[in-house]
């Protein structure tokens, strides 16, 4: 693992953060444009506006999980930054047991030094791990959440077939929130990847 | 006068004068339908009873001439005219006043006895369009006979048939002052009196052996326990307004019809009630009620007469019993998944407040026909004013909508009417220039939308000029040239609602004043509704309004413009957009939105117009709600709630909220008015502030 890996999950983190939080905004935005559009039918759109508020609660639950899953770069970036520093102290330590004349005997302390660093990396690279695997169930549970928010989306559009003819654009409301939830669960994968490229790249490693 | 009797009769009246007058119109185009004279007949006849019981002198007096001509009609002694038509609707704005006084614990003043006269004339026969027909063989006068009741000599009261002195003289039959005046609508001939007595009693009758004319005053006669004896052969304990004997009830009028019978029976309460009985078989066998009657006595059992104040109590409470149910939700919310049964106990209320409401909702409501029953004669007086042919064609009388609507539309929709006939309407002649039909068609319509109703007044007239219009709301001072230069088509045409506009340099009868349209949009705008104008020069102009089903209860969206909280009303939100910088141009002085390909609308910066600071797009969150006139830029959407909106009288009348409710969490927030704010925009451009609009209005 290099700065250059971390630097890579540190955009990926950010740029999904963005592009879920925006998703999930669509989501909020989209369930109460159904439900605006329900009210404003009366209740002729009853069965659609019980879809339409499931669609908001959970939008809801997901910018929730959302936020979890912020929770948890900040510790992880900080993890490996620190593991990358304490990587390039054992490295000065060995470059100078190197470069001495006396390798390996002159100085039993700069060896004792070395080594300590050595498991202080191993018990931060575990930390890092540990993190790196709530943060991997958190993208699970978002993308449970996700699965759900699709399941009401299909449900929706059963409800809007079978309103179809009080007029109301339910299809429309209906594909747009479809739209959003792929978008959400699109950003969700691409991040999971960079995550898992992660883990591997550590695990390989290690 | 008795306040109980007046509580009950008022209403009827008023139903009664109602449907007089649709019938008076209905004879207009069929002037020998037997069944609607007769109903004419009856309601003056009821009207009389009724105020006979109020002792309204004036009231008995006017419904007694009106019934006199009714009564010759009915018989085709006369037959229908025109000016007939005329005195009779007059008559009964005559009668219309009168309760009005009567509403208001006055006793009536006569009527105007210029058209009493005309009307008694027209019963002579002595109108200006007399009967072309000669008059139906009225029977000589000795066969006439006059019902009356008295006390009997063993003190009872009774039904006298009495022989009529002689034969009626015109004049003392004009005479309200004259003997038998006031018996004259009761006078029925002696063939007609065998006829019903045989369909009474067939061969049992009392005194059958005896000839009418045998000078037996008794077989004249009948006594209240033979009258019930002949109810209850009819009617077995069914009968209207039946009570028990030991009770005792006094027959206050009768009124015996070959066709139908009109019973009025005073109950020991004093309430009147008018029951119409169905016409019996030619046999005279006494058979039960027909069926249609069995069903509205059935109805009218089933049918409760309320106080509209109690209703709108109840209606009050249930407002509040929302607010209480939105607190709840709000609270069990906030505590998360903790308390599962809390949860579901919340959404049990919920659904079960939902019902309450929906149910109250509907006690409320009130079919259109209330509404639209006025307008024949609206059109019929206005387009013979103005020498126009109109055809009015009703749509949609049992769609039922808040009945606080039906209140306060009637006066409007008299002005969409009237303008309509005036400024829409061509005359026949250039009607028929322009290769249309010589009588134009006006449409009013009322259609369900979803929990809206939408009334709509088309024509077919000539349409609306918005160049015209333009110019003359500049002209009379409406708008600046500026600002007209910077109108669109469809806001030049929306200028007819502005008040003092009106393209008639003169004041009319009919329109100039530039008051009704205003009414229109004024009272449409209280209501909650929407007014829309579609107008296509040449083809016709349609003015539509929707309303809420229901005034109790608003549903709103919550919204938050930086740290402040509004509402804004579901009805008004077209739907919500994530607003994109590259979709906002200038236009005109004035933001405007590209919506999409064809449609650019204003944007309202709610920053600017509330708080004095524009909202930045890119430096703090902005999002856009779509209504109909304007995208309004808030900070954040926040949810939707159903509120009860409580009215904020004391800020000026230049204001841009609608009232006030309280929040799901307790809190009190304002309520946006959409109109009010993207018409300000459109008007003063979105460079003017909450403090300009303040200023100006102090000033």
């Amino acid at each position: 693992m290099d700065i250059q890996h971390i630097m890579g999950v540190v955009d990926a983190s950010f740029a999904a953060r963005q592009s879920i939080e925006k998703a999930l905004r669509d989501i909020d935005r989209r369930a109460l444009n159904a439900m605006v559009l329900v009210k404003r039918h009366g209740n002729a759109l009853a069965g659609y506006g019980v879809v339409a508020q499931a669609f908001r609660e959970r939008a809801a639950i997901l910018k929730t999980s959302a936020s979890h899953l912020q929770e948890s770069i900040a510790p992880l970036i900080e993890a490996y930054m620190r593991i990358l520093q304490h990587q390039r102290f054992v490295q000065s330590f060995q470059e100078m047991l190197s470069d001495s004349p006396l390798h390996g005997k002159a100085c039993p302390n700069l060896i004792s030094t070395q080594s300590k660093w050595q498991t202080t990396i191993h018990e931060e690279e575990a930390t890092a791990r540990k993190i790196l695997v709530q943060l991997l169930e958190a993208v699970q549970t978002l993308q449970e959440g996700v699965e759900e928010q699709e399941y009401i989306v299909t449900n929706g559009r059963i409800e809007a077939a079978l309103a179809e003819s009080t007029g109301a654009p339910l299809m429309r409301v209906s594909r747009d929130m479809g739209e959003a939830v792929r978008t959400v669960a699109q950003a969700i994968r691409s991040y999971r990847h960079q995550l898992e490229s992660l883990e591997h790249e550590s695990s390989t490693r290690l | 006068m008795d306040m109980e009797i007046l509580q009950d009769y008022l209403p009827e009246a008023r139903e009664l004068l109602e449907k007089a007058q649709d019938d008076t119109l209905r004879l207009e185009s069929d002037p020998n339908n037997d069944e609607v004279l007769a109903s004419v007949f009856r309601a003056f006849h009821t009207l009389k009873g009724g105020a006979g019981f109020l002792e309204a002198e004036h009231l008995v007096s006017w419904t007694h001439h009106l019934e006199d001509l009714l009564d010759k009609l009915r018989s085709h002694s006369l037959i229908v005219s025109g000016p007939m038509i005329d005195a009779i609707l007059r008559g009964l704005d005559v009668i219309d006043d009168m309760l009005q006084q009567l509403a208001s614990g006055e006793n009536p003043s006569p009527g105007p006895e210029q058209l009493g006269q005309t009307i008694q004339n027209l019963a002579l026969g002595k109108g200006p369009m007399e009967s072309a027909a000669p008059p139906c063989s009225r029977p000589p006068a000795e066969s006439m006979l006059l019902v009356s009741q008295r006390p009997t000599a063993t003190g009872e009261s009774g039904l006298f048939l009495e022989h009529s002195e002689s034969a009626p003289h015109p004049e003392s039959q004009s005479n309200p002052s004259g003997p038998h005046s006031e018996m004259a609508a009761d006078e029925i001939t002696g063939a007609e009196f065998e006829a019903t007595l045989d369909a009474l009693y067939g061969n049992k009758a009392p005194g059958m052996c005896d000839g009418p004319d045998s000078g037996n005053q008794n077989s004249g006669q009948i006594s209240p326990e033979e009258f019930e004896q002949v109810l209850d052969q009819l009617y077995g304990q069914q009968a209207p307004g039946y009570v028990q004997p030991a009770l005792g009830s006094a027959v206050c009028a009768s009124s015996l019809e070959s066709e139908q019978v009109t019973a009025e029976l005073v109950l020991p309460t004093k309430s009147v009630r008018t029951e119409t009985v169905q016409p019996r078989e030619a046999s005279g066998k006494a058979t039960p009620p027909a069926r249609s009657s069995a069903t509205a006595q059935e109805a009218a059992e089933t049918t409760l007469r309320v106080d509209a104040a109690r209703l709108d109590a109840v209606m009050n409470q249930v407002g509040e019993l929302v607010l209480l149910r939105n607190r709840l939700s709000s609270a069990i919310g906030s505590l998360g998944e903790e308390n599962e049964d809390m949860l579901r106990i919340a959404r049990e209320v919920d659904l079960t407040v939902n019902d309450i409401q929906s149910t109250v909702m509907r006690l409320r409501m009130q079919p259109c026909k209330r509404l639209f029953q006025q307008l024949p004669r609206v059109v019929r007086d206005a387009s013979r004013q103005l020498g126009k042919e109109v055809a009015l064609e009703i749509v949609g009388e049992d769609v039922e909508i808040d009945k606080a609507v039906v209140d306060a539309l009637s006066g409007p929709m008299t002005h969409l009417l009237r303008n309509s006939l005036d400024h829409g309407v061509e005359l026949p002649a250039d009607r028929q220039a322009a290769g249309k039909a010589r009588s134009a068609k006006i449409s009013v319509a009322a259609v369900h939308l979803g929990d809206k109703v939408r009334i709509e007044v088309s024509d077919d007239g000539r349409g609306i000029d918005s160049q015209f219009v333009t110019r003359k709301a500049v002209d009379k001072g409406v708008i600046t040239a500026e600002q007209a230069a910077r109108l669109s088509e469809q806001e030049a045409v929306e200028l007819i609602f502005r008040p003092g506009f009106s393209t008639n340099d003169q004041v009319t009868d009919i329109s100039g004043r530039g008051v009704g349209m205003d009414v229109v949009k004024e009272t449409v705008r209280k209501l909650r509704g929407r007014l829309d104008i579609q107008t296509k020069p040449g083809l016709g102009t349609s003015i539509s309004m929707e309303f809420p089903l229901t005034m109790a209860v608003l549903p709103v969206l919550y919204l938050r413009l930086r740290r402040e909280i509004y509402a804004l009303p579901v009805s008004s939100i077209d739907s919500l957009v994530d607003i994109q910088e590259s979709r906002i141009h200038r236009m005109s002085g004035r933001s405007v939105y590209r919506v999409d390909g064809t449609e650019v609308i204003p944007m309202v910066d709610l920053g600017r117009l509330l708080h004095d600071r524009p909202l930045h797009l890119g430096s703090e969150p902005i999002e856009g709600i779509l209504t109909e006139r304007g995208l309004i830029m808030v900070s954040e959407v926040l949810g939707n709630e159903d509120s009860v909106v409580k009215p904020i009288d004391f800020l000026t009348e230049q204001n841009w909220y609608q009232g006030a409710t309280i929040s799901g969490k307790g809190d009190v927030v304002l309520i946006l008015d959409a109109g009010t704010l993207a018409n300000h925009v459109i008007d003063h451009g979105d460079d003017s502030t909450i403090m300009d609009i303040f200023c100006k209005g102090a000033a």
